[in-house]
């Protein structure tokens, strides 16, 4: 993962968002240090060096994996990219979340689901909504899955799933 | 005992004490009693055991009273709580600058002993008896050496007892946001919430939305408000937060605290909490973008808020969370608009999304002082600026706010209240409450009204009178807005 280098982005309101990979910092499963089957040594070192975040994933340093562990975390899709954006950071998520209620463009959106059968499932549908996952399971593949529907048939959503850490709003000190 | 006679002001005052068995066999025999001493006489347990544990820390100064033997002269009470302040005797004797030739001159008439002496030549003296009858020459020496005119002041020590200032609320006087007088800052430099109120406080139909890091929805001064809520970040089936999360606690008490002091801007409106982020304990929120739209949309769609205040932002917009809001301005109140608040932002840059977004209510801090927040302004709180922009609509109060406070020792303070929150995070719920109050007379506005009722009725803070990027149209005036939301 450390070597990707394209060009990273979402779209909001028509719009490209540019994002900046961290170098630093990469998000991982909580569940990937016994799915990988490292002693409890190492399991218990991987957590007490991870911030949890949510949606069962948390922030690790990079170094604090070595490039080993790394690439055998990676293999397994058990790694995440961490992006910088506007003072945030952002951690996206295998989910897409699409949003259309015209009806021409309703069609078009199915007629790409068949077309990508092979790269995109839909697990999720309402009126006017539908949730996608990657059928790779990799967060950077629902990035640009979203993009692709976005740029190719322009709905009226077309979003990755966030994890948004910001610093805190709560300026006022504590006991 | 009757007719004991002091100084005190240069006049001569009785001191009317009753025995306690005195009181007491009054209130049984249904005598008829004025309200004082029935409250003195409801009082009798508690007054001897306060008595009895004075005498005991002092009794180098005071000896022991019986029961039988105390006086006592209720002075002030109150409808609910009964006896509040009384007054009873001793047998010590208070002096001011006495000279030694007077101290003798007791010591020989009335066998008066120095037991302690105070600052700026204050003395205090003992008679020698026991009982009723040193209380008698106490006051009989006081009087003789007073009216000899040797001293500056010469009266008998009583003892006071008084009810303990409740502790539940914060502070005493009206909070500064609500009510200005100036002290510190300017007179009026406040949301003019007392003229408000002359109006409504609100109206129980009416529903604002906090979405924090949680709200404690048992506070008692809360409960009562809560209307529904629902946990978006770990799936809890209430929305109170974890750990020292005080943040969205004192956000809803800004608005619906139903403490008799420590009051929102709105205190009979309803509740709603979304409990859309934490706390990572290393000074930043994790927010789960999908997590945040789905309660945006939960809170006007499902929980029938009319007012959503929002006291977070920060990082990129995503059209999730854009889009949720903006469903919640077209949709919320069957079509006439939920109204959406926003906090700028605390780092005194740009504003921060979503207060960036058309449509909402971007709110400001502003001081005692009626000045822009920053961190050079007047207050001292050097730590934190109001964000500007273009999308800045006014500001409101955002230093030292008094409001509620988590319960437990793990807030912001160590009681149910703080005085000393602050932020833009502040000035946003008071924006909310003064939108839940006009909609609580003039339900039938749409949200772009109440917004328009808002900005146009702010007081000016810009040099120019008008709107800028700093202080946007103003600082919040509820009264103002009221006024003018009655004469759309």
């Amino acid at each position: 993962m450390a070597g990707k280098q394209t060009e990273n982005y979402y779209y909001a309101n028509g719009r490209r968002v540019p994002l900046v990979r961290s170098r630093e910092l990469v998000a991982i499963e909580d569940r990937a240090p016994e799915a990988c089957g490292l002693d409890d040594t190492e399991c218990a070192r991987l957590k007490s060096a991870s911030r949890p975040l949510r949606g069962g994933v948390s922030l690790i340093e990079r170094e604090k994996l070595g490039d080993q562990l790394e690439q055998q975390l990676d293999s397994r899709q058990l790694l995440h990219p961490v992006f910088e954006a506007e003072g945030a950071l952002l951690v996206p998520l295998p989910e897409i979340r699409i949003e259309e209620s015209r009806p021409e463009q309703c069609e078009q959106l199915e007629v790409w689901l068949k077309e990508h059968a092979a790269a995109a499932k839909v697990v999720k549908r309402r009126p006017g909504r539908m949730v996608l996952e990657p059928t790779s399971g990799d967060a950077e593949a629902a990035l640009d899955l979203a993009n692709k529907v976005h740029e190719q048939v322009d709905p009226e959503m077309a979003q990755t799933r966030f994890i948004r850490v910001v610093p805190s709003p709560d300026t006022t000190p504590k006991r | 005992m009757a007719g004991l006679q002091f100084y005190s002001g240069g006049r001569l005052h009785t001191f009317r004490g009753s025995t306690l068995g005195a009181l007491e066999r009054r209130r049984a025999s249904s005598t008829r009693m004025g309200p004082m001493a029935a409250a003195a006489a409801a009082s009798v347990p508690a007054i001897v055991d306060s008595f009895n544990a004075q005498s005991k820390r002092m009794e180098s100064r005071f000896q022991s009273l019986h029961e039988s033997e105390l006086r006592l002269m209720p002075t002030r009470t109150e409808a609910d709580t009964g006896l509040v302040t009384a007054m009873v005797p001793t047998e010590t004797v208070i002096l001011e600058e006495v000279a030694r030739t007077e101290l003798a001159w007791l010591k020989s008439e009335f066998g008066m002993e120095v037991v302690a002496e105070g600052r700026e030549g204050k003395v205090l003296l003992r008679a020698p008896e026991s009982g009723e009858a040193a209380i008698e020459t106490a006051f009989e020496a006081a009087r003789a050496c007073f009216e000899r005119g040797n001293v500056a002041a010469a009266h008998p020590n009583f003892l006071r007892l008084m009810r303990r200032p409740q502790a539940s609320s914060a502070g005493t006087e009206t909070p500064w946001h609500l009510d200005n007088p100036g002290n510190p800052g300017v007179f009026g430099a406040d949301v003019h919430a007392l003229a408000a109120w002359t109006i409504t406080k609100g109206d129980s139909s009416i529903r604002v939305a906090i979405l924090d890091e949680g709200v404690d929805t048992e506070h008692s001064r809360l409960k009562p408000a809560v209307v529904a809520e629902k946990d978006f970040v770990d799936g809890n089936d209430h929305a109170r937060p974890d750990g020292d999360d005080a943040h969205g606690t004192a956000c809803a008490g800004i608005v619906c605290s139903r403490d008799s002091k420590v009051s929102g801007l709105a205190p009979n409106v309803s509740l709603v909490a979304a409990r859309i982020a934490k706390g990572d304990g290393n000074g930043f929120w994790i927010f789960d973008d999908f997590e945040t739209a789905d309660a945006i949309d939960w809170c006007w769609e499902d929980a029938g808020a009319d007012v959503l205040s929002n006291s977070w932002g920060g990082g990129p917009e995503v059209d999730a969370i854009t889009r949720a809001f903006e469903r919640a301005r077209t949709q919320g109140r069957d079509g006439k608009g939920a109204v959406v608040v926003v906090a700028a932002g605390n780092s005194e840059s740009p504003v921060f999304y979503p207060g960036t977004l058309s449509g909402v209510l971007t709110v400001g801090a502003s001081n005692q002082w009626d000045e822009r927040k920053t961190k050079t302004s007047q207050d001292g709180e050097g730590w934190w600026g109001s964000n500007h922009g273009s999308s800045l609509d006014l500001v409101a109060p955002g230093v030292r706010i008094a409001t509620t406070d988590i319960r437990g020792s793990h807030g912001y303070s160590s009681t149910m209240f703080t005085d000393t929150f602050n932020g833009t995070s502040s000035a946003t719920p008071m924006v909310a409450a003064c939108a839940a109050l006009i909609l609580s007379i003039r339900p039938d506005l749409t949200e772009g009204e109440v917004r328009d009722v808002i900005t146009s009725t702010a007081d000016p803070l810009a040099p120019s009178g008008k709107r800028n990027n700093f202080v946007g149209h103003g600082r919040l005036n509820c009264y103002a807005a009221l006024r003018a939301a009655r004469r759309r």
